[in-house]
C-alpha cells in the first residue's frame, strides 16, 4: 500500500469570530486522498472549501483531529517544508502570488527559496515553463500577461518545487473563459502526467472534468464520489445552494416529469444517447 | 493615463554595457561620478565629456534619451546656474538693480551645472542599461559585505523587487479607482489645494486597504512556496565577473586617474 | 432619449511606442429601457466601450451623446449628464472608503449636490434594493462585511446616484449561485420599476440569456455581432466561438440534440424552458411513452 497524498482524521478547524465565539470553520472531517488523484472540491462561498485547502500546504493547522501530508503530521514543525515542497499552492488573485517582475525569475522563486543549485534551477524553470506551454513569456514582465497566463506561471512555480501534488484555490475566479480553459487543460495534462491535483471551485463545468468530487457545506463534509454520483444527486446539491452540469439537472427534471432516464446522466452526450434510446 | 509611465527606464539592448555585471556598473559609476568633481580644467571637462559621450555611443541608446534623463530635473539645473550666476562676487559684466552677474559666476555656474549635467546622464546610463532586478540584485551583492554589521542586504533587495513588480499593479488599481470614484461624481482636478487634498481620501484608503490585502496574499504564496528568508536560499542567476567588466573598470579607473592628475598634479 | 456613438474610436497611449486601438470606429445606439448584455474575452474592448458611455474615457475620434448631450465636452451640461450613467465596475468592493455604510453609499448623492434629506432618503432606498437592513447595517464599517455583502454596498453606493442608466461590469464574479441570484432580482426590479436601461458586462452567458434583451459582442476592438441573444445563440455559433465565448450551457445541451436528429425549439432563455421545450419534443415522438 503506497502512503496515501493527503489524510484527514476527524480533523476540525475552530476559529474566534469578532465576538469571542467559537465557530467551526471546519467540522470533524474525514477523508483520503490518494497519489495522482484528480480532486474537485465544491461548495458555496464561506463553507469552509478554502480553509480545508488551506490545511493541505500548512497555511493553517487542524485545532482537533489530524492532517497527514505524504505521512507526514502537519503539526509537527519539523515537518513544515518538507510539506510545502511536496504540495503547491495556486491562489486565486493571479496578480497576488506573482513575486518577480519577470516570468522566468518568478518560477525560479521556489527551487531558489529551496536552495537548488543554480544550474538546476536553470533546467527545472526551463522544464517548467515547458510543460505549461509559456517557453516564450520566459523574459516577460507579469504585468503584460493574461490571467489564464499568469495562473500557468504560478503553476510552473510549484512544478519548479518539483511538488507530487497541486492544491488550486479557486484558480478560475478570476478569469474570462479563455483564461478558465487554459488552466483547466494544463491541470488535466499535469495530472495526467501522475500529479495530484485538488481544485477548489464553483465552476459546476470544471468539477465534472475531474475524478472525485467532495461536497463541503457549513464546514462538513456533505458528499464524496465520483462526479457521476455527485451530480445526479441534482436535489442536495441545489438545496445547499449549487448548481448543477446543465445535461444532469435537464434529465432530472425530466424524470421528474414521467420520462423513463437513466439516474446516472451528467453529460449532454449521455443525455443525448439515452434519450436516442426512448425513441 | 497612469500605466503609460516605464519603470525603472530600462532600455532594453545587447550592447557592452547591458551586459556588464551589474556591480561593476555600479561601482564604474560611483567612481566616474567621484571623477567628475575633479575636472576643473577646459581639458579635464573635454575629457569628461568625451568619455560620457563615447559610454553613450557604446550602449547603443538613442541619443534623445540623454535629453529625457535630464527633463525631470531641469529646475534644478537652472537654479544651480542662476545661484552661482548671480551670487559670485567678482568682474561685473552686467548690472541691473541689485542684480548683477560676474565673469567668476558664469564660469562658476557653468563649471557646477556641467558637473550636474555629467553626474546625471551618467548615472541614467546605468538604469537604461541595467534591468531593475539585475541591478537590484548587484546591490545586494555589494551590500552582503556590510551584513556583519546587521545591514539586512537580502530583505533590503527582495522589498526592492517585490516594490518593483508591484508598482504597475498598484497603477492600474490606482486608475480603476479613480475612475470609479470619478463615476461616483469625485472631483480630483479642481479646488483648493486643501480641497484637493481632502478629495483624496476616496482614492488613497481604498488603494491602502487594497495594498495591504495584497501584501497580505503576496505573504502567503510566498509562504506556500518554501519562502524563509535569505539563509540557505540559492540564486538562479548568480552574478559573475568576465574580461568585459575588467576592461569597463580600466577604463574608468584609468579616467579618474588621468583626472586626479590634472587636477594635484598639473 | 438614448447613449449614443457616432464614429467613435478609442486608442490607449497616442504616440507613444504602446500606441494600441481599443476599439474600432463604432457606431450605435442604447435606448432607453433596454436591458443589453455585453460579451467578449479580455482585450476585446469592452471595458473601453463600457467607459466611453459615461465619459471616464474619452473618445480619440468621434462624439459620445447622452440623452443629446456630448458627455466629451467640459460644460456644465455635459458634467450633469454623466450623472445618468452609473457604473459598477469589476470588484466594485474595493471602492469602499468611508467609516460607515450609510455614509459611503452616501458619497454619490452628496457630491451631486443632493440635501441631506434626500441623501438620507436615497441611502434607505439604495440599503433597501440590495438587501441590507438599514437598522443594523448603516452605521457599521463596511470593511467588516463578507464579501458578497460588500459587494452589495458599493452597489447600492451606484443605484443612489438613481442613475438612468447602469453599467454593471460583472457584477456577479466570484459569487455562488445565491449570491448571483441576490444581486441580480434587485436589478431586474429596477430596471423593470423605473425603466432603467441597465448595460451588463458578463462572461455568464446564462445571466444574459436569462435578462438581456439586446446582446452585444465585441471582439478586438469591433462589434461583431449586435442582436436578440436568442437569434444569435441559435444562428451565430460559429462566430461566437471564434470571438472566443460559447452559448448558455442550457442551449449548447439542446443545440447537440438538435444535432443529433431531436426536433425541439433552443430558443429558451431558462432551464425551465428548456425543459418543456425538451418535454414536448420528447411527447411528439412515437415511443417515447
Amino acid at each position: 500500500m503506497s502512503i496515501p497524498m493527503i489524510r484527514l482524521d476527524h480533523m476540525s478547524h475552530i476559529y474566534e469570530d469578532a465576538e469571542g465565539q467559537e465557530v467551526y470553520a471546519l467540522k470533524d472531517i474525514s477523508l483520503q486522498i490518494e497519489p495522482g488523484e484528480f480532486v474537485a472540491i465544491i461548495g458555496t462561498n464561506g463553507s469552509g472549501k478554502s480553509t480545508l485547502a488551506k490545511h493541505f500546504n500548512v497555511l493553517l493547522t487542524p485545532t482537533e483531529g489530524t492532517c497527514k501530508v505524504c505521512g507526514m503530521r502537519t503539526d509537527d514543525l519539523d515537518n513544515l517544508w518538507k510539506i510545502r515542497q511536496q504540495v503547491g499552492m495556486v491562489f486565486q488573485n493571479p496578480d497576488n502570488q506573482i513575486v518577480a517582475a519577470i516570468v522566468e525569475e518568478d518560477v525560479a522563486f521556489g527551487p531558489e527559496n529551496l536552495g537548488v543549485p543554480p544550474d538546476e534551477i536553470k533546467h527545472r524553470v526551463s522544464d517548467a515553463l515547458k510543460r505549461v506551454n509559456m517557453t516564450i513569456y520566459a523574459k516577460h514582465g507579469p504585468h503584460l500577461l493574461s490571467g489564464g497566463q499568469k495562473q500557468r506561471v504560478a503553476i510552473a512555480g510549484i512544478l519548479a518545487m518539483q511538488s507530487q501534488c497541486i492544491v488550486l484555490d479557486e484558480p478560475t475566479a478570476m478569469l474570462d473563459p479563455i483564461g478558465r480553459r487554459e488552466v483547466m487543460d494544463t491541470i488535466r495534462q499535469l495530472n495526467a502526467e501522475g500529479i495530484t491535483v485538488i481544485i477548489i471551485t464553483h465552476f459546476m463545468e470544471e468539477a465534472v472534468q475531474t475524478g472525485r468530487v467532495i461536497v463541503i457545506q457549513n464546514g462538513e463534509l456533505k458528499m464524496d464520489g465520483t462526479p457521476r454520483s455527485v451530480f445526479t444527486k441534482v436535489d442536495a446539491l441545489k438545496s445547499m445552494g449549487l448548481d448543477v452540469p446543465a445535461a444532469s439537472e435537464l434529465a432530472f427534471k425530466l424524470r421528474e416529469k414521467g420520462i423513463p432516464l437513466p439516474g446516472n446522466i451528467i453529460t449532454k452526450e449521455e443525455l443525448g444517447d439515452a434519450l436516442c434510446q426512448l425513441g | 493615463m497612469l500605466t503609460d509611465i516605464t519603470l525603472g527606464q530600462y532600455f532594453p539592448g545587447n550592447s557592452f554595457l547591458h551586459h556588464l555585471d551589474p556591480r561593476a556598473k555600479i561601482i564604474g559609476t560611483m567612481m566616474f561620478i567621484v571623477a567628475i568633481f575633479f575636472a576643473d580644467s577646459l581639458l579635464a571637462y573635454s575629457i569628461v565629456t568625451a568619455f560620457v559621450v563615447l559610454n553613450f555611443i557604446i550602449s547603443r541608446l538613442p541619443a534623445k534619451l540623454i535629453l529625457k534623463s535630464l527633463r525631470p530635473l531641469w529646475i534644478i539645473i537652472v537654479f544651480t546656474m542662476g545661484v552661482h550666476i548671480f551670487t559670485t562676487p567678482g568682474d561685473v559684466v552686467w548690472q541691473y538693480g541689485i542684480l548683477h552677474v560676474t565673469r567668476e559666476g558664469i564660469y562658476q555656474g557653468s563649471r557646477m551645472t556641467g558637473r550636474l549635467i555629467y553626474l546625471i546622464v551618467f548615472s541614467s546610463l546605468l538604469t537604461y542599461t541595467t534591468s531593475p532586478i539585475v541591478l537590484t540584485d548587484g546591490i545586494e551583492h555589494l551590500l552582503n559585505p556590510f551584513r556583519r554589521i546587521g545591514v539586512p542586504a537580502h530583505e533590503l533587495a527582495m522589498m526592492m523587487t517585490i516594490a518593483l513588480r508591484f508598482i504597475p499593479t498598484l497603477l492600474e488599481e490606482t486608475d480603476r479607482i479613480m475612475k470609479a470614484q470619478t463615476a461616483r461624481g469625485a472631483n480630483f482636478t479642481s479646488g483648493s489645494l486643501w480641497q484637493r487634498g481632502k478629495n483624496m481620501i476616496p482614492l488613497l484608503v481604498p488603494l491602502f486597504v487594497s495594498a495591504f490585502r495584497r501584501a497580505d496574499d503576496l505573504a502567503t504564496a510566498m509562504e506556500a512556496r518554501c519562502y524563509r528568508g535569505g539563509e540557505g536560499r540559492t540564486r538562479m542567476n548568480e552574478l559573475s565577473y568576465t574580461y568585459r567588466d575588467g576592461i569597463a573598470m580600466t577604463a574608468v579607473l584609468l579616467v579618474t586617474v588621468v583626472l586626479a592628475t590634472l587636477r594635484w598634479l598639473v | 432619449m438614448s447613449i449614443r456613438l457616432e464614429q467613435v474610436m478609442y486608442t490607449y497611449g497616442m504616440g507613444t511606442p504602446f500606441e494600441k486601438t481599443a476599439l474600432n470606429e463604432t457606431n450605435i445606439e442604447i435606448h432607453e429601457g433596454e436591458f443589453i448584455g455585453i460579451i467578449g474575452h479580455t482585450g476585446s474592448g469592452k471595458s473601453t466601450f463600457v467607459q466611453l458611455l459615461n465619459g471616464l474615457l474619452h473618445p480619440t475620434q468621434g462624439t459620445v451623446t447622452v440623452d443629446g448631450i456630448d458627455v466629451g465636452l467640459k460644460t456644465k451640461a455635459a458634467m450633469d449628464m454623466r450623472h445618468k450613467v452609473g457604473m459598477v465596475f469589476q470588484y466594485p468592493e474595493y471602492q469602499l472608503f468611508e467609516e460607515t455604510i450609510a455614509r459611503d453609499i452616501a458619497f454619490g448623492p452628496r457630491n451631486f449636490g443632493l440635501s441631506e434629506a434626500e441623501i438620507d432618503e436615497r441611502v434607505r432606498e439604495a440599503m433597501d434594493f440590495v438587501g441590507l437592513d438599514y437598522q443594523t447595517y448603516a452605521e457599521r464599517s463596511p470593511f467588516r462585511l463578507s464579501g458578497g455583502q460588500m459587494r452589495r454596498v458599493a452597489i447600492a453606493g451606484v443605484i443612489a446616484i438613481h442613475p438612468e442608466y447602469l453599467i454593471l461590469d460583472e457584477p456577479s464574479a466570484g459569487l455562488d449561485p445565491a449570491g448571483r441570484r441576490e444581486i441580480f432580482s434587485g436589478i431586474q426590479r429596477w430596471h423593470e420599476e423605473k425603466n432603467i436601461t441597465v448595460i451588463l458586462v458578463s462572461h455568464n452567458m446564462e445571466d444574459i440569456s436569462r435578462m438581456a434583451g439586446r446582446l452585444i459582442v465585441l471582439s478586438q476592438g469591433d462589434i461583431i455581432l449586435d442582436g436578440e441573444p436568442l437569434d444569435i445563440f441559435s444562428t451565430q455559433q460559429e462566430t461566437l466561438r471564434s470571438a472566443g465565448v460559447a452559448v448558455p450551457p442550457v442551449t449548447e445541451v439542446l443545440q447537440y440534440l438538435q444535432a443529433r436528429g431531436f426536433h425541439l425549439n433552443d430558443r429558451v432563455h431558462t432551464m425551465d424552458e428548456a425543459i418543456s421545450s425538451l418535454y414536448h419534443c420528447l411527447r411528439g415522438m412515437p415511443h417515447a411513452h
